[in-house]
């Protein structure tokens, strides 16, 4: 083909620019540090990374909950341990004030002490979080529990407030809520929700028949709660048509199961006051409803724990994914730093051999010989 | 019969060689002259040798019978149809690029995240400002209570509406500029078409004077050339060297005559924007390529696309945020309240309601009514993995980084086409340039040629003078 002086100009130049917008284009991202500069220059990759981008910083945000969330736990969790202490001793206070030998002043010197116990179980009752009662449901502006007192300031019965049975959530990873704070009724109120085991219930009843009605009554959990039991026992034999026997087991473990409804300001009052009158019979009849007051806050220091627990598990998946996607992430966006320089060079090299034959074949022509 | 050759006749020999060689020389120099400039042809002499029956077989010498403009009509059509194509991506990748701008617009201003400049994978954007606010509604539900997470949802409310403004307005601004630019370049077609036309008339005039009109063709082909950069058309050349361009079937030049483009004021699919017609006739001029097309094509669709896209972003958020507010209990247990003002639906217009910035207490957190519940603010935040937009089927983020993903390509397809046609034009170009181009080397050795032959014309003369000399003093 011929070959005309503008030809080779433009050739030249035209190179020379793409060669240049090359030389540029590796300078910039190695400046920038990534290779998306912008948002053509890896459409697809640009969709994964912000989509990535976005993930984690929701991750972050469940962390944060997560942390906030741990943070109401373990305060939740050091109360009930002080509570938990707190009815040991009493108990052993009971114990004492049980004992024939003591006589009546003794006795009210431990009332006093148990009166103390009251007080601080009502100031544990308001314990705060950032300001917030944690055991007032979702109210938590709110005292939980308000004493009432007579004339002395004894205290004559504690009164719940708002609502203690409210949930209190965190999202803690993509839509898993947990709940953060332990309702004060499961705590300081009679529990609503005992449950009944059947076990080894069915074994007593000499009735075949009377034992299917038993597992059918149960249904296939084999649980019932001691609320759903005396709405049961509370409809009219006629209606039920359940043998006399098999209502008596059912009656023994209601009454079985009834024992273990304690209110613990209301046992705390009822063994001072029961020590006041210097009776160790009443005092001795606290003992057992102490006992199960400590299980269960011991059991709701369990579930709390618990809690603790799976927060920290998601908390370290959650790290664990950060980890891997801002692995993905700096795959996608960041430069491979060495490949980018080799490559920034050679480009460079290119461009100044496109100068240098630029300088050697432009300027001559024929002329230069003619 | 002997042949009888006189000195007479030689100096005639001579005095024509010289003609030829000197036109040779001319022609030359005026190659050289227009080494660089743009669509010249580079011209040829064609000498042929001079007929004469008279003097027995010798011949008298040489004339320079026309100078021939180097030209392939061939390549010529190549590179306008080119021309056609290059202008179309060109202009697509050009606005595109802006486009992409304004999507990546606050880039650097406020990105923290080190190790990028692109805003929005650094959360400057869109994108961050949506997990700012489902973060900020988070942040509420761990304190549902608060007045300074109240304030900072309020506050991301009001970025992520002002961020959807600005992009609508941003759209709509570089539409407006295109709208001008079409008629901008309406304008540059019709003078170049004026052009053609006047060129066009001198043409036939040029030729019938016994010359060549090789400058005034070289300057008409250099203005179709132009012409189909804008707008495709289609040309043909009449006998007498007038080029007439057509648009779709419809004459724009008929000999010197020019139809002139106009732009109408139509409104359709609600926005106005001008579209190009016919001057005579007044019917709407199709348009498919060159940058006509281009701006177009920008103006008309892409943009409008965007802008709808931006809407419907808008249009979810305010429906469905406002929808889990009203059911909501503010601080001060106000309910049915709205977080967006539910008039202000669009992308153009979206704020947070008045009610949310006149007081504080009015923003729910609360799903009964009870201070610690956070309940409505948990649902909002969870409005970040619902899919509410396209017909329920694409969360509020994979929407978003869908249209990125298409700004980004539409960008990317754009600047690979342009740079794709940009080096098709130089290697078409270099055909034609192989054609009709000057080299400096040919017109070196055509000078050298010609030099020669006329030194040695001059030196024919002179022998043929001394020879009448010596005849004369006999």
């Amino acid at each position: 083909m011929r070959v005309t002086t503008q030809m080779a100009v433009g050739t030249l130049v035209s190179n020379l620019d793409r060669s240049y917008e090359r030389i540029v284009r590796f300078q910039n991202e190695l400046s920038s540090g990534t290779r998306l500069n912008d948002l053509s220059d890896d459409p697809a990759a640009i969709e994964r990374s912000l989509a990535l981008r976005s993930e984690l910083r929701n991750i972050e945000q469940f962390q944060k909950n997560i942390d906030d969330g741990i943070g109401w736990l373990e305060l939740s969790e050091g109360t009930l341990n002080e509570m938990e202490t707190l009815f040991v001793e009493v108990r052993g206070l009971a114990v004492q004030g049980a004992t024939s030998t003591y006589n009546a002043s003794q006795r009210n010197a431990i009332a006093d002490q148990v009166d103390q116990f009251l007080e601080h179980a009502i100031s544990l009752s308001e314990a705060r979080y950032r300001g917030r009662y944690i055991f007032s449901g979702t109210q938590t502006s709110d005292v939980p529990y308000v004493p009432q007192r007579d004339q002395n300031g004894n205290i004559r019965e504690v009164r719940p407030r708002g609502n203690a049975d409210g949930a209190i959530e965190r999202e803690v990873a993509d839509g898993i809520v947990m709940q953060v704070n332990i309702p004060g009724r499961e705590i300081f109120e009679d529990p609503q929700q005992i449950v009944i085991h059947m076990g080894k219930l069915p074994d007593r009843l000499e009735d075949e028949g009377d034992a299917t009605t038993l597992r059918n009554l149960f249904g296939e959990d084999g649980q019932m709660t001691l609320n759903e039991l005396r709405g049961l026992l509370a409809t009219p034999n006629e209606d039920l048509g359940l043998s006399a026997e098999l209502r008596g087991v059912l009656e023994e473990q209601r009454d079985d199961y009834a024992s273990r409804e304690v209110n613990p300001f209301g046992v705390l009052i009822e063994l001072r006051d029961a020590l006041r009158n210097n009776e160790p019979e009443s005092v001795r009849g606290t003992l057992a409803k102490l006992a199960s007051m400590r299980e269960r806050i011991s059991s709701v220091r369990g579930l709390v724990g618990a809690r603790v627990n799976r927060m920290e598990i998601t908390r370290n998946v959650l790290d664990r994914s950060t980890v891997e996607m801002t692995s993905i992430l700096s795959n996608d966006e960041d430069i491979d730093l060495s490949a980018t320089i080799v490559n920034l060079q050679q480009e460079q090299d290119v461009f100044q051999a496109a100068l240098a034959s630029g300088n050697v074949v432009v300027p001559q022509s024929l002329m230069d010989f003619i | 019969m002997a042949i009888t050759s006189t000195a007479s006749q030689g100096l005639e020999i001579g005095r024509r060689a010289l003609h030829a060689q000197q036109t040779g020389l001319n022609t030359t120099g005026h190659n050289i002259a227009n080494a660089n400039t743009p669509g010249f042809s580079r011209r040829q002499v064609e000498l042929v040798n001079a007929v004469s029956a008279v003097n027995g077989g010798i011949g008298d010498g040489a004339d320079a019978a026309t100078v021939m403009r180097q030209r392939s009509r061939f390549v010529d059509a190549q590179v306008r149809v080119q021309q056609q194509v290059l202008g179309h991506w060109q202009e697509l990748e050009r606005n595109m690029r802006g486009i992409e701008a304004i999507f990546n617009e606050p880039a650097g201003a406020g990105s923290s995240e080190a190790g990028t400049v692109f805003n929005e994978p650094s959360g400057v954007g869109l994108s961050g400002s949506l997990s700012r606010f489902w973060n900020a509604w988070q942040d509420l539900a761990n304190v549902p209570e608060s007045g300074a997470a109240r304030a900072a949802v309020r506050q991301e409310g009001e970025f992520l509406a002002t961020t959807l403004r600005q992009y609508h307005g941003q759209l709509l601004d570089t539409r407006l500029e295109l709208d001008l630019e079409v008629q901008d370049m309406v304008f540059e077609i019709n003078e170049l078409l004026d052009q053609l036309a006047s060129v066009n008339a001198e043409i036939p005039q040029a030729r019938f004077a016994g010359g060549t009109a090789g400058d005034l063709e070289d300057q008409r082909d250099r203005l179709v050339d132009q012409l189909a950069l804008m707008v495709d058309i289609s040309v043909s050349e009449q006998d007498d060297g007038q080029m007439n361009v057509l648009l779709s079937g419809h004459n724009l030049v008929e000999g010197d005559y020019a139809v002139h483009l106009e732009v109408r004021q139509l409104t359709q699919n609600g926005t106005t924007a001008g579209r190009v017609a016919f001057a005579d006739d007044h019917t709407l001029a199709p348009v498919r390529e060159g940058r006509l097309r281009g701006a177009m094509e920008v103006r008309d669709e892409v943009i409008p696309d965007l802008h709808a896209k931006l809407d419907e972003i808008a249009g979810g958020f305010v429906e469905e945020v406002n929808r889990l507010h009203r059911d909501g209990y503010g601080r001060d247990g106000s309910h049915g309240i709205n977080f967006f003002d539910p008039f202000k639906t669009g992308a153009s217009n979206i704020a947070v309601s008045d009610a949310i910035k006149e007081d504080l207490n009015n923003l729910a957190a609360s799903a009964d009514g009870n201070a610690g519940d956070n309940g409505t603010a948990l649902a909002i935040s969870g409005l970040r993995n619902r899919d509410i937009l396209a017909g329920d089927t694409a969360t509020v983020e994979e929407f978003y980084n869908e249209l990125l993903g298409e700004v980004g390509s539409l960008s990317k397809e754009a600047q690979t086409m342009a740079e794709n046609h940009r080096l098709f034009s130089q290697q078409i170009e270099n055909r034609r340039q192989s054609v009709q181009g000057v080299s400096l080397n040919d017109e070196a050795s055509q000078l050298v040629l010609f030099q020669r032959a006329y030194q040695a014309a001059a030196r024919t003369v002179s022998i043929m003078d001394e020879l009448l000399e010596v005849t004369v003093n006999i």
